[in-house]
């Protein structure tokens, strides 16, 4: 018979275990969405490259993402997403079986202007891909790190903080794309690429040197 | 019957809360900011291109996120970000959906500190 000390009982079982998300057995859908921006008016086609001013494509498309100052001019960046993983499946302990799917739309501009603001040159690309889809057994893994990388808070907040930086990125603060002053750069772009190879590679190179000093005593 | 008898409506009760309970242990939303706070959205806030002065600006809006140093002129980027994590968790169906979105003011000067162009997000978030 149920009597109200039960149902309490009961009741904080309950909420205890569906806090607990560790479960050794597990099989369902998930639904995973990232979504970064405004879509990228349509206006921005129609932005032609020698006859639209800064002040145009200001008033077409509003504040950029990104903005940087470039030898001869300066530079515009309009990034907006959308990035959806689906699966279904089980899982066993850290055992996995499913299909996943997923897609991400990106709409990205950029557009140089020489000194005086007049567009010397745009480009923009509207992606609407299905990132694919795949069947696979494995250890667990989640997408959401993946999404996370382009909901990143902003790097103009980061601004100011840029010279406290370890002292090779800080030395190297001219040419880092986050400053303003010297390039623009993608969400999501590698590491691997540009400036940030140079900043990992310096700091990859370091910590090599100091453990050869450690294993060498030298 | 014994005393352990309980009242069809008391049951019935029992069972909503918890249902109630697991589903909304089972729900969260965080909702969380970063950078400055969108003043440009104030009652009162204007600049007219030609006239207002740097000075003028950052009195109204404070210090921004970003300062830029173009050629001829210079760049104030002010940024307010607005993120927000729904979550569902029901064990069988599981939703995340998380939402990044900006409110943004940029404004260009002349040499000589004078408003040249400033323009701002079409879509405008909640003042903090």
């Amino acid at each position: 018979m149920l009597t109200p000390a039960k149902a309490l009982l009961g009741l904080a079982l309950a909420a205890a275990a569906s806090a607990c998300t560790a479960l050794p057995f597990s099989a369902g859908f998930t639904d995973e969405g990232s979504e970064f921006g405004d879509a990228l008016p349509a206006a921005a086609e129609d932005l032609i490259a020698g006859q639209a001013s800064d002040a145009d494509v200001l008033d077409a498309l509003g504040p950029p993402a990104a903005v940087t100052a470039l030898p001869h001019g300066y530079a515009f960046l309009y990034e907006s997403g959308r990035l959806s993983s689906k699966s279904v499946g089980g899982s066993v302990y850290s055992l996995r079986a499913g299909y996943s799917w997923s897609d991400a739309r990106f709409a990205i501009g950029a557009f140089v202007f020489d000194a005086e603001g007049t567009l010397v040159g745009r480009a923009v690309e509207r992606s609407d891909d299905g990132t694919g889809s795949g069947f696979a057994i494995g250890t667990q893994k989640s997408k959401a790190a993946e999404q996370l990388l382009y909901t990143l808070p902003a790097a103009q907040h980061y601004w100011g903080r840029q010279m406290l930086r370890p002292i090779p990125r800080t030395l190297n603060q001219a040419s880092n794309p986050d400053s303003g002053e010297s390039g623009l750069e993608r969400r999501g772009t590698t590491t691997k690429v540009g400036q940030r190879s140079l900043e990992s590679g310096y700091l990859t190179a370091l910590a090599l040197l100091e453990l050869l000093k450690t294993q060498t005593g030298n | 019957m014994s005393g352990s008898y309980v009242k069809p409506w008391l049951r019935l009760g029992a069972a909503a809360v918890l249902g109630v309970a697991l589903l909304a242990s089972a729900c969260s939303r965080t909702d969380s900011s970063a950078g400055v706070e969108n003043l440009w959205r104030a009652d009162g806030f204007e600049v007219t291109e030609g006239v207002t002065t740097e000075a003028e600006v950052l009195e109204a809006l404070g210090p921004p996120s970003q300062i830029i140093s173009l050629e001829n002129e210079t760049v104030f980027y002010y940024l307010t970000e607005a993120f927000r994590s729904d979550r569902l968790l029901l064990i069988i169906y599981n939703r995340t959906k998380r939402t990044t979105r900006y409110d943004r003011a940029i404004f260009f000067f002349d040499r000589s500190g004078v408003l040249r162009k400033a323009s701002f997000s079409q879509t405008a978030l909640p003042r903090s």
